[in-house]
């Protein structure tokens, strides 16, 4: 036999089985790769949600159970966005999902809840701030699109506080200065520290700051 | 060697090199690692790193891993004491009397998700000359969970990959001649390569879920004042918290707010 | 290493030791930062518009599911004017991604009367506005505030205000929507979270009759089960075979054949198929052709929908020819009584069988192109068939191309 028909009945079929293996190799790259999330299932679970794709798995006791490796891409390739904007962003809705349940338990049910989002990029910022309104009225909660606003002076000597002093101050000085009303409440979610990529909350309420997470 | 041509085949299919192993991240380890993992990021901590054997993972596996681990978060600034159960069960923490509690306790635990060895794949290869790849991979799952000094679970982690190794001599030839000729330096595929990469995102995952866990931790404590760095310590967000530009609304003085 | 690798405790040794083995110390890690050159940014930029354009497909349809959810159970009572205020794209997409949406958003509400969202324009709410009171001065975006906007006119009789807001999570397309009362505290009225990932091929709903998520994807689970296991193929083929002694080159014989074919399971990634055909060449006689066909799906394994599969197959044939043609396939030299018979008008015939070795592909299980060899082993030595291609003691003399119609 030919070295030619050799490689072409032996080597190229394996290596072409390979093709639908996201895994990197021959047929993709490494970076390709990383923009997958990739998850095992069984197959049982997989053919109901795709069965175009997956077919029905053999009857029971035929073969071993076998599962699936089940891989969504995603839509952003890594370091299209900074590492912590993907972080927070990636992750958003069951962070904002763990906040909310916390601090939806505070208050009453006529409390009528503002959120605030500080996080240094304003325009991630006003996405977890937009995520936390929605979600909170999703769960049945009286939500206000405003934003209670500080003077300009209490700003600028926040700005020098630790955030441990930071938030509890802003807080009594919102209510001091009739910003936030006594049925009304604050859900502030933030980062303490520029190196995270996780949020944390606090409620202030009466003019009261509780740290939720 | 000459009247044994079968032999002197197998010699050399024997002593061909012809092992390309490729690392797959699934879950968790392809995240975004914001710490800088040179930087002191733990200056001060003290953190009690457990690896916990089992079935899969043997005690001298885990000795290993602790290691690497201890290296990685002692480079970053903290004190770092290992624990690696011998005997099956045993999960309590093995610290000297009188020593202070540890700030964090991370424990390492893994798991085999899936493994797939076809016999069938190494008579082929074999009975090719190794031109049909013999292929072995499996899935693992690094589980993290990290807690504070009183045993609250602060973070808790799994962390999935994939480790596939191609024997052949065909999949070497072919892989070290893209790697020569197309890929570039980072794309390579290797098993060094491998290696470098699943321990840049390991440890960058643990490093990553450890910081988490020391500031939420600190901040469920209220924000206790470090003693170990001294009475003063700096904002830690140097930007002060600005509301959003766009919603303003007038005061009763009539001040212009911003 | 290579014997080594052989045996049963690398199985284990593989799985169990791999993470310890495969970690290298912090020392070792290193990053290093690459500077993108010309043709990297050409392939990002590349990339972004992939990325945008399958983007803008997904959010279409979270728009569509928006609104299909307003038409079952309305945002209002009754027809209410709605300003769009803003449309909020990803992080790092721009204004571009923002038009297209907003253009869809509207072409889609306007065709659904039944959400009672009725589109109001609303120029001034994303400008600048200024307003000077006894209270002070204000310098605010129009929708913020709302009080100024209505003394300005600006709210077009409008007292309510539409947000949308995209955002990519991962695998994750994330629509949040909601809808502010526009008076003093702005209270929001309605709100909801729709998701879809990149798992999911957009459902490309027409906007005249939306219908829901689990509507269009119980129609493609009845698409897949209607799908019925017979289908009746014609296929037009043509033979050719190889130069054989001399350089001779027999005739190509093309081919007309009919059957049945059968999925040989649901996913149809087994089919087997019997064909019956024949030929007719002026001058050269006519042929017979009996068939069957075994095919295994290779691309995948389920039978798409969407986009055309590729099967290979190992067939069996038989074939008779009879006439002048019948003398490409003998390997023996007439005798003179056959020459006799032929010259009276006796027909000449031979027949043969063949295995088939070959690829077809098919699109939506209606027409397919393929290509195929064939080993005839019954023929040898015949002076004007050679091989075309040989494997080992198997020689394929026969190369075919066929077009296959599938009713």
């Amino acid at each position: 036999m030919d070295p030619i028909t050799f490689v072409l009945v032996f080597f190229l079929p394996t290596l072409a089985g390979r093709a639908t293996d996201p895994s990197p190799g021959f047929f993709h790259t490494k970076e390709e790769a990383r923009t997958m999330e990739c998850v095992r299932m069984s197959q049982t679970e997989v053919h109901e949600r795709e069965p175009a794709r997956v077919p029905e798995p053999p009857p029971r006791g035929a073969r071993t159970p076998s599962d699936v490796l089940v891989c969504k891409r995603r839509y952003l390739s890594p370091g299209e966005r900074p590492a912590r904007d993907e972080g927070i962003l990636s992750n958003l809705r069951a962070e904002v999902s763990a906040i909310v349940q916390a601090g939806s338990a505070l208050g009453e049910p006529s409390t009528v809840w503002h959120v605030d989002a500080f996080y240094p990029e304003p325009a991630v910022a006003q996405k977890i701030a937009v995520a936390a309104r929605t979600e909170l009225v999703e769960r049945g909660k009286k939500v206000s699109d405003q934003v209670p606003v500080l003077a300009a002076g209490d700003l600028s000597v926040l700005g020098h506080l630790l955030p441990q002093e930071q938030y509890p101050l802003a807080c009594a000085r919102a209510f001091a200065e009739g910003a936030l009303a006594a049925q009304e409440a604050l859900l502030g979610v933030m980062i303490v520290d520029a190196r995270e990529a996780q949020l944390h909350a606090g409620v202030c309420l009466e003019g009261k700051w509780r740290w939720l997470r | 060697m000459s009247r044994h041509p079968l032999l002197a085949v197998a010699v050399v299919v024997a002593l061909l090199p012809g092992c390309v192993t490729v690392y797959e991240p699934l879950l968790g380890l392809q995240r975004p690692v914001v710490v800088d993992m040179n930087a002191p990021n733990f200056e001060g901590q003290k953190i009690l790193v457990r690896c916990l054997p089992n079935d899969h993972l043997s005690p001298q596996d885990m000795d290993i891993l602790c290691s690497r681990t201890r290296g990685v978060l002692a480079n970053q600034g903290a004190e770092v004491e290992t624990s690696v159960p011998r005997r099956s069960g045993s999960r309590a923490a093995d610290r000297e009397e009188g020593a202070a509690p540890a700030d964090l306790i991370i424990e390492l635990s893994g798991r085999l998700l899936h493994e797939d060895n076809v016999p069938i794949l190494w008579i082929l290869s074999y009975l090719s000359l190794t031109l049909v790849p013999a292929i072995t991979e499996f899935t693992f799952a690094q589980d993290v969970s990290i807690r504070d000094q009183e045993g609250s679970l602060l973070i808790a982690d799994s962390l999935q990959g994939r480790i596939i190794q191609y024997f052949g001599a065909g999949v070497w030839a072919v892989n070290a001649a893209l790697d020569m000729a197309v890929r570039k330096e980072d794309e390579k595929i290797n098993e060094d390569v491998s290696k470098k990469d699943l321990s840049r995102d390991l440890f960058g995952q643990i490093s990553q879920l450890a910081f988490h866990a020391k500031t939420r931790a600190r901040v469920l404590r209220g924000f206790p004042p470090d003693a170990k760095a001294g009475a003063k310590t700096e904002p830690m967000l140097p930007v002060p918290p600005v509301p959003p530009p766009a919603r303003p609304t007038p005061t009763e003085t009539g001040k212009l707010r911003d | 290493m290579a014997v080594a690798a052989m045996t049963a405790a690398r199985r284990r040794a593989g799985a169990s030791a791999a993470l310890g083995a495969f970690l290298v110390s912090a020392t070792a890690l290193a990053g290093a930062d690459a500077s993108a050159t010309d043709a990297e940014r050409l392939q990002v930029e590349t990339l972004r518009a992939e990325i945008a354009s399958q983007l803008q497909l997904q959010a279409y349809d979270l728009v569509d599911e928006l609104v299909y959810g307003w038409t079952q159970r309305p945002p209002f009572g009754e027809p209410t004017p709605v300003l769009l205020a803003d449309v909020s794209v990803p992080v790092g997409f721009g204004s571009g991604l923002q038009a297209l949406l907003e253009n869809h958003f509207a072409s889609v509400i306007l065709k659904n009367a039944r959400s009672s969202v009725v589109l109001a324009h609303c120029p001034m709410c994303t400008q600048l506005v200024v307003h000077s009171g006894a209270r002070g001065t204000v310098v605010a975006r129009g929708i913020d505030a709302p009080e100024t906007l209505a003394a300005a006119g600006g709210l077009s009789g409008s007292r309510h205000a539409l947000f949308l807001d995209f955002e990519v999570e991962g695998s994750a397309l994330v629509l949040r929507a909601r809808i502010t009362s526009l008076e003093k505290s702005l209270p929001i009225v309605f709100a909801r979270t729709l998701s879809t990932s990149t798992a999911s091929p957009a459902l490309l709903r027409s906007p005249e009759r939306l219908k829901s998520a689990d509507e269009a994807r119980q129609e493609y689970l009845d698409a897949l089960q209607g799908r019925s296991p017979l289908s009746f193929p014609i296929r037009l083929g043509v033979r050719i075979y190889g130069r054989g002694n001399n350089q001779v080159l027999a005739p190509p014989f093309p081919w007309l054949s009919g059957g049945v074919e059968a999925a040989l399971t649901q996913a149809r990634a087994w089919t087997a198929s019997f064909l019956v055909g024949g030929n007719w060449m002026p001058g050269l006689g006519y042929g017979l052709m009996g068939q069957a066909r075994l095919n295994r799906l290779l691309t995948g394994e389920v039978a798409s929908l969407t986009r055309p599969d590729l099967y290979a197959f190992v067939g069996l044939a038989v074939l008779s020819i009879s006439g002048n043609a019948a003398l490409t396939f003998r390997s023996d030299i007439p005798t003179l009584a056959e020459l006799q018979a032929a010259a009276l008008g006796t027909e000449l015939h031979t027949a043969f069988g063949a295995v088939q070795l070959g690829l077809e592909l098919r699109a939506k299980n209606r027409v397919g192109v393929g290509a195929m060899v064939e080993w005839l082993p019954t023929i040898t030595g015949a002076p004007m068939i050679g091989d075309y291609w040989s494997l080992g003691p198997i020689h394929f003399q026969s190369f075919g191309a066929e077009v296959t119609f599938c009713f």
